[in-house]
């Protein structure tokens, strides 16, 4: 019997494909829903699978996003849970909240493809995660840790500096 | 390898989730470079960053917004002096002893419990500010209402203090005199657009201040509109009869003291009627109240109104030192609102508490606390209080961003 579960492959910009449920990434993405819609009225009726390109995520960063969409989107924990439980009051744990916890606990890099993924693959509950994540990382750093951070180039004078530091003293 | 780079537009949905109980670490991201301080003191960001935590208060919580950025304590000055001196215990008793003598004028006093310092040039380690001579009666929509406190040689007045844009607009001397009004008059500051404002970011804008005095038969009132800079007459209101109470949004809440009575002032129509508390089972645990401590009021922007006091725990017949704070919720149902028992079950206080808004506080042997009726998020505001009486903490609820303190000539006007 086959497998009612239709999946689905996709692939990095560096060529690696990945398999995952349809049902379960089109849920997620919106922008992979869009994909497999455009797809299905030439496919209707065929077995052949769908292989769709992901050019602008990497296999690193492909296999983090899938691992958390499955995480979140097949899971029957999550079935009747509200969704912004990122939110919740300390102490009231959600079964997904320590899961999350550790899938952002990593470098910057990887945090900010995980951002850029989230945002071209329109997940919006990654795309909350991470952004949240990253400005937990930076709302304790100084000025320049941040600039360091993401290679910005301070772009005031040292007038226009010296001037916003007196204006603003309390803040540091 | 150079750090990655950040789409210009993922800066927004980065700076938009800092956290708002943190103010200064969004003035510190407004000077990374010129962009992102054009980014954060921009109106559209502004209205966004309040919008996107104002939202997510709905599933309660750590992030519930707006934030408390500080209390203000309204104390004589002697004792306010005893709290900035480092003195051994032998001191502060003497000190103490000596400020109860002296009655000096009340000092209204902004201690800040976030990074928060009102006036854009404050200095971070310079925290207090303080009102000789006056009192915090009220603070709402970001504003603070002041008063001359009665002991003051300066007469008595009205004064109405931002202290995010840091600016302090006299209320002209009302008509009626004060012999007028009797001793227990109160009150309260709200913004003047009452249908379409969410009171997130009304900072500059147009003001009322009402002032009420419930007295056995009739009701004084009286209402000061900032826009046209003048009191309305003293109306002398019939008391209503006490009414179960509807709760709608737009209302001014005022205790009663002593008379177990809501009075409840409608900004939208101005209709002024009372709501009856003394529901049995409310009153009796009323009477368990803990002698001296206070009935206070609790509001939130969403029109929600609570009551909550300190009441000997229900189940401990052992002692008297054994104290619960009871919270109970005004809940609409088919014949008006009713008072449900939601009691947080946190025993051994032993303060009064105070409000008049979703925090709670409670003076303790070890300080201030408040505690966030929506989340029961509990911190610490001050190491030793010394607040003259229940209704002396007045909390100070707002957003602040970069440039919604900015007066034009500051910093963030240079990009």
């Amino acid at each position: 019997m086959a497998s009612e579960k239709k999946v689905v492959f996709l692939r990095s910009s560096d060529g690696e494909a990945f398999e995952v449920s349809e049902e379960v990434i089109s849920a997620a993405s919106v922008t992979i829903k869009g994909m497999i819609d455009e797809e299905s009225p030439s496919r209707a009726d065929t077995a052949a699978t769908t292989t769709l390109a992901i050019p602008n995520v990497t296999a690193a960063t492909l296999s983090r996003v899938l691992h958390y969409v499955n995480k979140h989107f097949d899971a029957a924990a999550v079935v009747g849970r509200p969704d912004d439980y990122i939110f919740c009051a300390p102490g009231d744990e959600h079964p997904l909240a320590r899961f999350d916890d550790d899938f952002v606990d990593v470098d910057n890099d990887t945090l900010i493809d995980l951002v850029h993924a989230a945002e071209y693959l329109h997940i919006k509950k990654l795309f909350d995660l991470t952004c949240k994540a990253v400005a937990d990382k930076l709302k304790g750093r100084t000025i320049d840790q941040i600039r360091e951070t993401f290679g910005i180039v301070n772009d005031y004078t040292v007038e226009e500096e010296v001037e916003v530091y007196r204006e603003n003293s309390w803040a540091f | 390898m150079p750090p990655p780079e950040l789409m210009d537009e993922l800066v927004e949905e980065i700076l938009v989730r800092f956290p708002p109980g943190d103010p200064a670490s969004l003035v510190r991201a407004a000077l990374v470079c010129k962009p992102w301080c054009r980014l954060v003191s921009g109106a559209a960001f502004r209205r966004r960053f309040r919008e996107f935590h104002h939202l997510h208060r709905a599933g309660g919580g750590a992030a519930a917004a707006p934030p408390l950025l500080g209390v203000l304590y309204n104390s004589t000055t002697k004792q306010q002096q005893v709290r900035e001196d480092d003195d051994t215990d032998e001191d502060q008793g003497r000190i103490s002893k000596r400020a109860r003598i002296l009655r000096e004028p009340t000092t209204a006093c902004f201690v800040p419990t976030t990074s928060f310092r009102p006036g854009p040039t404050a200095h971070a380690a310079n925290s207090r500010r303080c009102y000789y001579g006056w009192r915090a009666i009220d603070a709402r929509h970001g504003r603070v209402l002041l008063r001359r406190s009665d002991r003051s040689p300066y007469g008595h007045g009205l004064s109405v203090w931002d202290p995010v844009t840091d600016e302090q607009q006299q209320v002209p001397k009302p008509k009626f005199s004060k012999t007028m009004l009797g001793y227990h008059w109160t009150a309260a500051v709200a913004c003047a657009a009452t249908d379409d404002c969410d009171h997130l970011d009304c900072h500059r804008g147009p003001f009322l201040v009402v002032v009420m005095d419930v007295q056995s038969y009739v009701i004084y009132r009286c209402v000061y509109s900032s826009q046209a800079a003048a009191w309305s007459d003293l109306d002398v209101l019939k008391r209503p009869e006490p009414t179960p109470g509807v709760l709608v949004g737009s209302t001014l809440y005022f205790l009663v003291h002593c008379k177990d009575e809501v009075v409840e002032y409608d900004l939208a129509t101005q209709e002024v009627s009372t709501i009856d508390i003394r529901s049995s089972e409310f009153h009796g645990r009323l009477l368990q109240r803990r002698r001296g401590a206070g009935l206070v009021l609790l509001t939130d922007d969403d029109g929600g109104l609570g009551l909550g006091f300190v009441a000997i725990a229900n189940n401990n017949n052992n002692t008297d030192h054994q104290y619960q704070l009871e919270l109970w919720s005004m809940v609409n149902g088919s014949d008006g609102a009713a008072l449900i028992n939601n009691s947080l079950r946190v025993n051994g206080f032993g303060g009064g508490a105070t409000a008049n808004s979703r925090f709670l506080f409670m003076r303790t042997t070890d300080g201030l606390y408040s505690i966030d009726i929506n989340s029961s998020h509990v911190s610490k505001v001050a190491n030793n209080y010394c607040g003259d009486d229940d209704d002396s903490v007045v909390p100070y609820i707002s957003f602040c961003t970069p440039n919604s303190s900015a007066s034009g000539n500051t910093a963030m006007s240079i990009v």
